[in-house]
């Protein structure tokens, strides 16, 4: 078992940095996920981890071994890609061996360890068949089988679950994260799912243009983004720029004087408040340090939540997601109707303006 | 009850796509036909039939010396083709490097270049060689070797090129991750997925090779002439059917080469 530790980590192509700077320290057993849009440096990070990325300036080290200059085949990860990427002409027994062969390992323990592998992703009665006879899903966790039975010091998965369906996808997700508990094994996802890095990750890395914007726990993440990306990443749909006043007060630039805990006098932020947070209603209630007067915009049904857009007296708009009551049919607020948007002075969180 | 009229155009549809077919076999149908046929000269109606036509053309000196220069020839020129086409299609599909494009173009240019024309540069090159170094290529089999790898090339670089872009890069890479260095990934990996190419390549050239005329024209030396030029110059004084028989030798050689190239990899689909 063996952490990985990224120093000063940098690549570029051309002159423009992809990865840029990036440095990571991710402890033995530990699950890291690595967030971001497209484009963010997520995916060269981890193919320079696994070795099929050289990187310009920087090392790469997996537990006390430096790994920058060494050959991805000796580097001892297993890495799961997107596309699965079965040997297509290898029965599923054989995929899962390939590893051990290039490992010298003895025949009849080759064997036994195949088994074991497909036993552990419930996969035993499939062993002779092709990849191509195998669903999506399965695939992946023949993949995921070809990767673990070689006991790599790191496992490294490429968005594993982007070409499942939504229902697979929590399924497998859950699965790669027993796995993963059960094993100890060091892992390192990448992904551009919010909801599935706060599923699976004990750490995660939120990247953007080739930077670490924040790293932290899931709940670290969610509750208290750092940044403005961050925050929007993580589904923060209102971000209302202002200036702190004092005695925990924040002007919005819409004029609004709002009730903020950690407003700091005279500095330029951002108001992060996300939709579930803020409550709409009938009246002014006086349950919350703000409510503010508004207008319904549009409403959005949706089931178990209805999504209204609301607009200030200043045309400052806000998103409100509010849980619906049980049988309680459409949604409560519709358009053009007068109501009052509250949320406590806790509820939002100041960010740093870009 | 209406009748279904769109199945009239279905109808011509197919007998046009019969009657092209036809067109295009019944030379060849016809060249096997007159194989058999007793006449002394090549006409019709037959007066009977006979194999004599075959027992004469392995008979002659001639087609039996053409006809195994031209195999040993083709199966020489397919290997080399192979050994110098796949590092080269390695090259032009895996790697983006300057002067690709480039190189592309030059590997695809015997195809361009009319083949009496190429025969006879090749012939000067060879002439010039010679008077540089003293060593002689020209009118022997390694001058007429490297006119039919150069027939071959193309094609395999082609068939080759097509196959290994067909293969997913990332199967490469799980090889390599799971421990395999780039050498043994290619052997377990990326060999077996591109092997209906590499058979293709190899009937294909061999074909190409074997019916090649007009690049031999000028590089065959005396006492070694391919089958092509032994049927040429068989034709020039005689017109019985022992040349029908050749041909209809011919004809199942290539048939049976292309089946096999076609069974490998659906041809149809590379070129």
């Amino acid at each position: 078992m063996a952490g990985v530790t990224l120093q000063n980590v940098t690549k570029h192509y051309g002159t423009s940095a992809v990865v840029n700077d990036v440095s990571l320290q991710i402890a033995p057993g530990e699950f890291a996920v690595f967030l971001g849009p497209s484009g963010c440096g997520k995916t060269t990070t981890l193919r320079m981890i696994a070795g099929f990325v050289a990187p310009t300036s920087g090392s790469i080290r997996l537990g006390a071994r430096d790994v920058t200059a060494a050959p991805p085949h000796r580097r001892n990860t297993g890495l799961v890609f997107q596309n699965y990427a079965l040997f297509p002409h290898m029965t599923v027994a054989a995929n899962v061996a390939f590893g051990l062969e290039m490992r010298n390992c003895p025949k009849p323990e080759i064997v036994e360890r195949v088994k074991a592998a497909l036993l552990r992703v419930r996969l035993e009665a499939f062993a002779e068949r092709m990849p191509r006879q195998l669903s999506g899903g399965q695939q992946q966790r023949v993949a995921l089988a070809r990767a673990l039975v070689i006991e790599p010091d790191v496992l490294l998965l490429d968005e594993p679950l982007s070409n499942l369906d939504t229902k697979l996808r929590s399924e497998m997700r859950e699965e790669i994260r027993a796995l993963q508990q059960s094993l100890k094994l060091t892992t390192i996802l990448v992904t551009h799912d919010q909801e599935e890095a706060l599923a699976v990750g004990d750490r995660l890395v939120v990247m953007n243009q080739g930077r670490i914007e924040q790293i932290g726990t899931p709940a670290n993440i969610f509750e208290m983004p750092r940044s403005r990306f961050v925050a929007d990443f993580t589904g923060v749909a209102n971000l209302l720029a202002g200036r702190g006043a004092s005695g925990g007060r924040f002007v919005l630039a819409g004029g609004e004087t709002v009730r903020q805990a950690d407003a700091v006098a005279g500095t330029e932020a951002v108001l992060a408040l996300r939709p579930e947070r803020a409550e709409l209603l009938a009246a002014a209630s006086g349950r919350h340090a703000n409510e503010l007067p508004a207008r319904v915009v549009t409403a959005t049904y949706l089931g178990t939540v209805s999504d209204y857009r609301v607009e200030l007296a200043s045309g400052t708009r806000l998103a409100c997601r509010q849980t619906n009551e049980p049988g309680g049919g459409a949604a409560r607020f519709a358009p053009g109707e007068a109501v009052w948007i509250g949320w406590s002075e806790t509820a939002a969180r100041l960010v740093a303006p870009e | 009850m209406e009748r279904q009229r769109p199945r009239i155009g279905g109808v011509l549809y197919r007998a046009s796509a019969y009657a092209v077919l036809a067109f295009v076999l019944a030379p060849l149908a016809v060249i096997v036909w007159v194989a058999f046929f007793a006449n002394p000269i090549i006409g019709f109606p037959p007066t009977g039939y006979t194999l004599r036509w075959f027992a004469r053309a392995w008979a002659s000196e001639d087609f039996r010396s053409g006809f195994l220069l031209s195999v040993q020839l083709g199966i020489a020129a397919a290997a080399i083709s192979l050994l110098l086409g796949v590092p080269a299609s390695i090259a032009i599909a895996r790697h983006d490097f300057p002067g690709r494009e480039a190189i592309n173009t030059l590997l695809m240019a015997p195809l361009v270049v009319p083949g009496i024309v190429g025969g006879a540069a090749l012939f000067i090159g060879y002439l010039a060689f010679e008077l540089a170094t003293g060593i002689q290529i020209a009118g022997n089999l390694a001058g007429l070797l490297i006119a039919h790898t150069l027939l071959a090339i193309p094609w395999t670089v082609r068939l080759v090129t097509a196959a290994l872009l067909r293969v997913d890069a990332s199967i490469i890479e799980a090889a390599v991750n799971l421990g395999a260095s780039p050498f043994v990934a290619f052997r377990r990996v990326t060999l077996p997925a591109i092997r209906p190419g590499l058979v293709a390549a190899v009937m294909l050239s061999f074909v190409i090779s074997f019916i090649d005329l007009e690049k031999s024209l000028f590089l065959v030396g005396p006492g070694r002439t391919t089958l092509q030029i032994a049927i040429m110059n068989y034709l020039e004084w005689n017109l019985d059917p022992t040349i029908a028989a050749v041909a209809a030798v011919q004809i199942a050689i290539i048939g049976l080469a292309l089946l096999a190239a076609d069974r490998a990899v659906g041809l149809t689909r590379i070129i």
